[in-house]
């Protein structure tokens, strides 16, 4: 049993690689929130003025809000004056080339593991890099722009296509949706913006990467996708962040409109700095995404591998509008140490024939807790509609909890929705088997960990799920029991 | 090959193994009988490291040294195979991705570079052609969904991957069919050779039929009651266990 | 946002008209103060408690109720009775016990059934410590209501090595005349070792007006027991019933609950169990049928805190007409409580696109060693199986009440009590034709 234990320790003691600090001149707005400071952010980005006004409104409304207390985790109250709210690494003017952004900065994502150089297009991916809330810098725009496909940084969107973000912004999650959605319309300072044209099959995969440099800084940043009549995009999302003993606030909103017969599949490898051992340090990552299936037969599929952050509330939803329109959600959360997550998703069924699929996977270690939180919602008109969920938890050591909290609504007696959840730890006999193999426990371990989380894997584009693959295996050093 | 001197084990403090002595050298085949509750299975957990069991008296020696130092994964590296009696399903891992990391861990400790992917599919769909398996199965979890004779192929099959040097069959026999028990004893009967050590525990002499023993124990309340060669299965079978009770309250009084 | 805290007339009055003579023996005033003041800043649940999410008590507590008094009703329709042998009958009419309506004759020797003002010195000192120990007043307004206004709860306490034959029936008759009425049963049960005994509840009302009962139980369950618990809530009087029970379990015994409800305008049950030691086991079975606009919610909790417990539960909901179904299971598994095996399953029908169900099964899992699951599902009825019977003759209503009743009978099949079990059968079929 203590050789076990000893096992376990190692694994769970394994050093988070990202946790460097960029040195770069930075361009900050004082400490605290205001209507100064959100007038302050919204010229220093040379808005329009109904963008300003629309942040206040947002303001005023988070004014009248309280904090949600609902969650199956535990923090300390945040003092929202204490905070940055606008952070960019300082730019003369307008980028031509990638030539001019800060070789610090490049060298910062290359270190990341991200190229941002336009010569590696054999990766085949698309970038928007997005630190401290500003964008940096987005490759293959031209040729993408080719195919009429916009994927650019939001600020640039609002220069150049103000008409679509006025007609989209807030239209998938208003202001008023909740307390962090409200404090982000208030204060966001950039992110990305991606728009496909009627019938275009976007031919690479689109990737934002995020990252937090500066101290102090809350992070608010803001993606929008649309995706019309016939499209297809397959978009990645990464996050990490400097190891900080002070924790820091991630608050961001992703909106996704799928138009009849499009489809948009969009993967997160979150890998937000969770903290040290004791639980010191780490973001709060909560964030809210949400894609509504607007036309018939249209499709909006998560996929997230939720590693880091020491709390995380997330709950990746799609309204399912269209009639036949399908809404698939795919987790892994894995938590260590002293981290808290409570993530899921809702899915919402108004058309006919709309069909969701929820496969949810937690792993706890350490002392950490892991909650699944998802709605499943028909409503009257949803004829036929289905919906299946398996959630699945795995102990590692008897320090941590697993959670699993469902809500399930129906209101049409043509649907069908099945709801599984299980939760075990990793069987002995299985890891004998694996021992019995030459597998020493730690190998084996990953492994069966791997294997338990194999049909969210698989959802990932490949060069994800390697990196996937590897993060998990990172975040649970030291969790063998 | 291997020295079983003495060999005392328990479980949850209830003693099942009360002192057995065994050798096995390479090139034999040894075959260990007895009624249910015996203390068979428990043999073949023991040598191959099941972390559940204590040993609480006697020793082991195999290829000369110590094994009961080693742990489980370190012994199947020294050439220890268990085909298990109730091999686990482990979802979501598939037979290839499962050989391919057990192969070059035995490699690795072996100081050899690990197979490369091409390489290691050629020599997975060879065996797996001669053991009469679907290569369909390659990327199926492992030993999910499988029949039991299905499993226990597998078990063969795996065997014959990882060339082991000692091998134990834990009643591999059980819940197969005529067929299926004669293709999983082809598999064995092909990989014996002059080098290789078997153990096969069995309750019925129907596996030895098409297994040839070099000799047979029976194994009966912890201790080995009987040895002898092949000709003890036979009478065994004949007189049945009770013969074998008969036998051992003899033991025991002598 | 915030929506303003109305107090509605009824929370006044039950305030206001609270009273406790503190110098009565066994009556625990300085519990009922507490319990009343709690109630009082508490107030009535709404839809904003994350409990009563899916149930609304407002249209219920914005009536003009009385509090039901100690004044003895000498009769009441007990003509139809579901069960044939001949049982231990304790009635309590507005949640006072009748005792000379009820039949005792069978009370074995040593077990003790009254009400706590009339029991003896050396029983109190017994229960004293029990009474009010597994309910929590200082957030559950409906429970610190009842405890308020339970003036005299009723003991059944049942020594070491007793085991009681006959069943054990508590009948609660609402009664009113023309106007609405709310009542506070109260019942504490005490099991010693080794005993065995079954329990049996059913629900009644007479009046045109609104009968509100609102029952609390405590049960403890002594090691070594079995504990064997039937809840028939069918009352055609459109009657309103909150039902909360608590139980704790010693070392090695077995509790087993099943709860059928099936007619009331609403019926709350709130179901917790504690598995407070090793060994022990615990079985739920619950079947709800909605119809017209009525609505039952059953909340079930099962909490196992020490190792080497099984937890068992089965609900089914049928829901019909504009009626709403509501089931919350939790499975509670503590730090200490290695090698837990805790599996809960609801499955419901919805029978019409005006019925809702809300299920909302909940895991929360604190120790590692455990086997937990829980499903839900919510579906109709299989076509296919409709089509086939009808293929052979069998007319549409019929067909469909005998897929129901198929349905339904995996809950009723598990009533070991066979008197029981085929008077509630009768009862669903005719329910379940109409």
């Amino acid at each position: 049993m203590a050789a076990k234990n000893k096992i376990l320790e190692e694994i769970t003691s394994a050093e988070y690689k990202y946790g460097f600090v960029t040195d770069i001149e930075m361009d900050t707005a004082p400490k605290g929130l205001n209507e100064d400071i959100i007038k302050l952010i919204s010229s220093k980005k040379n808005e329009p003025e109904f963008m300003l006004e629309w942040r206040l409104k947002a303001y005023k409304y988070w004014l009248t809000m309280k904090q949600p207390q609902w969650q199956n985790v535990k923090f300390p109250p945040i003092d929202y004056q204490d905070s940055i709210y606008y952070a960019a690494p300082k730019q003369k003017a307008a980028l031509k080339s990638l030539d001019e952004v800060d070789p610090e900065i490049l060298s910062t994502f290359e270190k990341l593991g991200i190229s941002l150089e336009e010569q590696k297009k054999l990766s085949g991916v698309a970038v928007d890099a997005v630190m401290d809330s500003v964008s940096v810098a987005t490759t293959f725009k031209a040729k993408l722009g080719e195919l009429g496909i916009i994927f650019c940084s939001f600020s640039d969107a609002v220069q150049e296509h103000p008409e679509l973000i006025k007609q989209y912004i807030g239209s998938v999650v208003p202001y008023t949706d909740n307390y962090f959605a409200a404090l982000n319309s208030a204060v966001f300072s950039d992110g990305s913006f991606c728009y496909i044209p009627k019938g275009v099959r976007c031919p690479m995969e689109l990737s934002t990467y995020f990252r937090i440099n500066a101290a102090n800084t809350g992070q608010f940043e803001r993606t929008l996708i649309i995706a019309e009549e016939g499209s297809y995009v397959s978009y990645l999302e990464g996050c990490t962040a400097p190891m900080r003993d002070k924790n820091q606030l991630h608050a961001a909103i992703v909106e996704i409109i799928a138009h009849k017969d499009a489809e948009v599949k969009y993967s997160t490898i979150q890998n937000w700095y969770p903290g040290n051992k004791e639980g010191v340090g780490g973001i709060y990552n909560f964030v809210t995404k949400r894609g509504i299936c607007q036309g018939d037969n249209s499709k909006i599929s998560w996929t997230q591998v939720e590693t880091g952050a020491a709390i995380t509330w997330k709950y990746p939803s799609v309204i399912l509008k269209g009639d036949n329109s399908i809404g698939e959600f795919y987790s892994v959360a894995v938590t260590n140490n002293y981290q808290q997550a409570d993530t899921g998703t809702k899915m919402i069924h108004i058309g006919k024939n709309t069909k969701s699929r929820i496969i949810a996977k937690g792993i706890s270690a350490g002392k950490s807790n892991n909650s699944y939180r998802g709605l499943v919602r028909i409503l009257k008109k949803a004829e036929n509609a289905r919906n299946f969920s398996q959630c699945d938890s795995l102990l590692m050591g008897d320090t941590c909890g697993a959670h699993t909290f469902p809500y399930i609504e129906v209101n049409n007696s043509t649907s069908k929705v099945e709801h599984e959840a299980t939760t075990s730890k990793i069987e002995e006999d299985i890891l004998f088997y694996c021992n019995q193999r030459g597998l020493a426990t730690e190998e084996a371990t990953n492994m069966i960990v791997n294997g338990f989380c194999k049909e969210v894997m698989k959802q990932l584009p490949m060069e994800f799920a390697v990196e996937a693959q590897k993060l998990l295996g990172i975040s649970l050093e030291g969790s063998v029991g | 090959m291997i020295s079983i001197k003495d060999l005392k084990v328990s479980i949850e403090g209830k003693e099942i193994l009360k002192g057995i002595n065994l050798e096995v050298n390479p090139g034999e085949l040894h075959a260990i009988m007895g009624p249910n509750g015996s203390g068979k299975s428990t043999l073949a957990s023991v040598l191959a490291g099941r972390p559940e069991y204590e040993v609480t008296g006697g020793e082991i020696l195999y290829k000369g040294k110590d094994l009961l130092e080693l742990p489980a994964d370190q012994r199947a590296k020294q050439g220890i195979f268990l085909a298990f009696q109730y091999p686990v399903e482990i979802p979501g891992v598939s037979i290839a991705n499962f050989m391919r990391s057990a192969i070059n861990e035995l490699r690795k400790a072996k100081n050899l570079e690990p197979l490369d992917a091409m390489d290691f599919l050629s020599e997975i769909k060879d065996k797996m052609k001669n053991m009469g398996i679907d290569l369909e199965f390659l990327n199926r979890a492992v030993n999910e969904g499988f029949s039991g004779g299905e499993k226990k192929r597998n078990e063969i099959f795996q065997m014959t991957m990882m060339d082991p040097d000692m091998i134990i069959l834990d009643e591999t026999d059980s819940g197969l069919d005529i067929d299926a028990l004669k293709i999983v004893s082809e598999g064995v009967n092909n990989f014996r050779t002059d080098e290789k050590a078997f153990l096969i525990i069995t309750h019925y002499q129907r596996l030895l039929n098409y297994i040839v023993p070099d000799y047979v124990h029976v194994i009966y309340d912890g201790r080995i009651v009987k040895s002898g060669d092949k000709s003890l299965a036979l009478e065994l079978e004949e007189k049945g266990y009770e013969w074998i009770k008969k036998l051992s309250k003899e033991a025991v009084e002598n | 946002m915030v929506a303003l805290e109305t107090i509605t007339d009824l929370q006044e009055k039950l305030v206001t008209e609270f009273h406790v003579d503190k110098n009565a023996r066994a009556n625990f005033s300085s519990l009922r103060e507490k319990a009343i003041k709690s109630f009082s800043s508490l107030g009535f649940p709404t839809l904003r408690n994350e409990d009563w999410k899916y149930t609304s008590l407002s249209s219920i507590i914005n009536l003009p109720y009385e509090i039901a008094g100690v004044e003895q009703i000498e009769k009441f329709d007990s003509s139809s009775s579901i069960l044939k042998e001949r049982s231990i009958e304790l009635v309590f009419i507005n949640g006072h016990f009748a005792s000379k309506l009820s039949d005792t004759g069978l009370k074995p020797d040593g077990i003790v059934l009254d009400t706590f003002s009339r029991i003896n010195d050396e029983v109190f000192s017994l229960i004293k410590s029990k009474y009010g120990a597994l309910t929590n007043i200082d957030d559950n307004a409906m429970v610190a209501l009842n405890t308020a206004h339970a003036s005299d709860p009723f003991l059944v306490y049942i020594p070491d090595n007793t085991m009681v034959e006959p069943i054990i029936h508590f009948k609660f008759i609402s009664q009113n005349k023309d106007s609405n009425v709310i009542s506070f049963p109260r019942i504490l049960i005490i099991t010693g070792k080794n005993t065995e005994v079954k329990l049996l509840e059913s629900f009644g009302s007479e009046g045109s007006g609104m009968n509100f009962s609102n029952l609390v139980s405590e049960i403890f369950v002594g090691e070594n027991s079995r504990v064997e618990h039937f809840k028939f809530q069918s009352d055609p009087n459109e009657s309103v019933l909150f039902n909360e029970t608590n139980v704790v379990q010693s070392a090695s015994c077995k509790y087993s609950n099943n709860t059928i409800s099936m007619q009331g305008k609403l019926i709350r049950n709130n179901l917790n169990i504690v598995l407070q030691e090793e060994g022990s086991e615990t079985e739920l079975f619950g079947l709800f049928m909605t119809k017209d606009r009525n609505h039952i919610d059953n909340h079930t909790l099962v909490d196992h805190v020490k190792p080497n417990c099984v937890s068992n539960e089965l609900y089914k909901g049928i829901i019909n007409d504009r009626s709403t179904g509501v089931f919350n299971g939790k499975i509670m598994v503590r730090q200490d409580a290695q090698k837990t095996n805790a599996f809960q399953s609801n499955k419901n029908m919805l029978l019409t696109d005006t019925a809702t169900i809300n299920t909302k099964p909940q895991l929360e899992i604190f120790a590692d060693d455990v086997k937990c699951s829980h499903g839900a599902t919510t579906g109709q009825l299989d076509m296919e199986a409709m089509f086939y019977l009808q293929s052979r003759g069998i007319s549409p209503g019929n067909a469909k009440a005998m897929l129901l009743e198929a349905f339904a009978n995996e809950i009723v099949d598990k009533i070991k009590i066979d008197s029981l079990r085929d008077s509630i059968k009768v009862m669903l079929g005719d329910y379940l034709k109409v």
